[in-house]
């Protein structure tokens, strides 16, 4: 069978869509590295530290839930990375309308030990970042 | 739907307009991250909660996206101002394409 130029034109557009597919659309993909998930959400936005306050117990013993709170004061949006997990991205949290403290609270899985790292967005555009260092006893295999 | 899956709502027992309470919402659910190999030594697939909202009237108070890194029976505490009487609206969306929808009406005093 010879590739005509209609056959040409389904793949490029299928190369196309595939490119144009949003991050949030690949969430809990093993294939996503720390990095690649950091740059999707801060893109090149400016990144400071401060302004946002990352709550974890410095020693864990039982990694397969580990509390965990973001209090991100006027955040539009804010992420949870576990850099050493399978799947880094573990939390992604829109605030609405109606939120006005923003800060949520949720129970994590740490697979060793590693540094957490919390990033909001502001209304401004601007990334604050909070890096907490965890040692974990006993991985909980995210 | 999966089995075994029944969300709880934790509010303020009283709420007057104007307060910022603290929602505490938990589900039981497995949680399975996909990372797991059983006894055969096949990967057991993933089947996890990916989507959390919940609104009030319509309007959303907090939308998260969940990785499979979020515990077993995954637990969220989020904070509200309360404009007056309404209903909150919770959602979890399942990786098997189950939605569980819990609705709590507030009563203002």
């Amino acid at each position: 069978m010879s590739v005509t130029r209609r056959d040409a034109m389904r793949v490029g557009a299928g190369a196309l869509a595939g490119f144009a597919m949003p991050a949030r659309a690949q969430h809990g993909q093993s294939e996503i590295t720390p990095e690649q998930a950091i740059a999707a959400f801060v893109g090149d936005a400016p990144v400071s530290d401060g302004g946002v306050t990352l709550t974890l117990p410095d020693l864990v013993e039982d990694g397969y839930r580990v509390a965990v709170e973001i209090d991100a004061p006027g955040a539009a949006e804010v992420v949870l990375i576990a850099p050493g997990n399978p799947v880094p991205q573990v939390l992604a949290v829109t605030f609405g309308p109606m939120a006005v403290v923003q800060r949520v609270s949720t129970r994590m899985r740490l697979g060793q030990t590693q540094e957490v790292l919390a990033l909001a967005r502001m209304p401004d555009g601007s990334v604050r970042r909070a890096i907490r260092q965890v040692d974990v006893v006993v991985g909980g295999c995210a | 739907m999966a089995d075994g899956v029944k969300p709880r709502i934790k509010l303020p027992k009283t709420i007057s307009a104007g307060d910022t309470i603290t929602v505490k919402t938990l589900i039981t659910h497995r949680m399975e991250s996909g990372q797991r190999v059983n006894a055969l030594g096949l990967r057991v697939p993933r089947s996890i909660i990916h989507r959390f909202h919940c609104a009030f009237e319509g309007e959303t108070v907090v939308d998260m996206a969940v990785g499979p890194g979020v515990s077993t029976n995954p637990f969220f505490e989020f904070q509200f101002r309360v404009p007056g009487p309404g209903g909150l609206v919770f959602s979890w969306y399942d990786d098997d394409g189950a939605i569980y929808t819990e609705r709590r009406d507030i009563a203002v005093s």
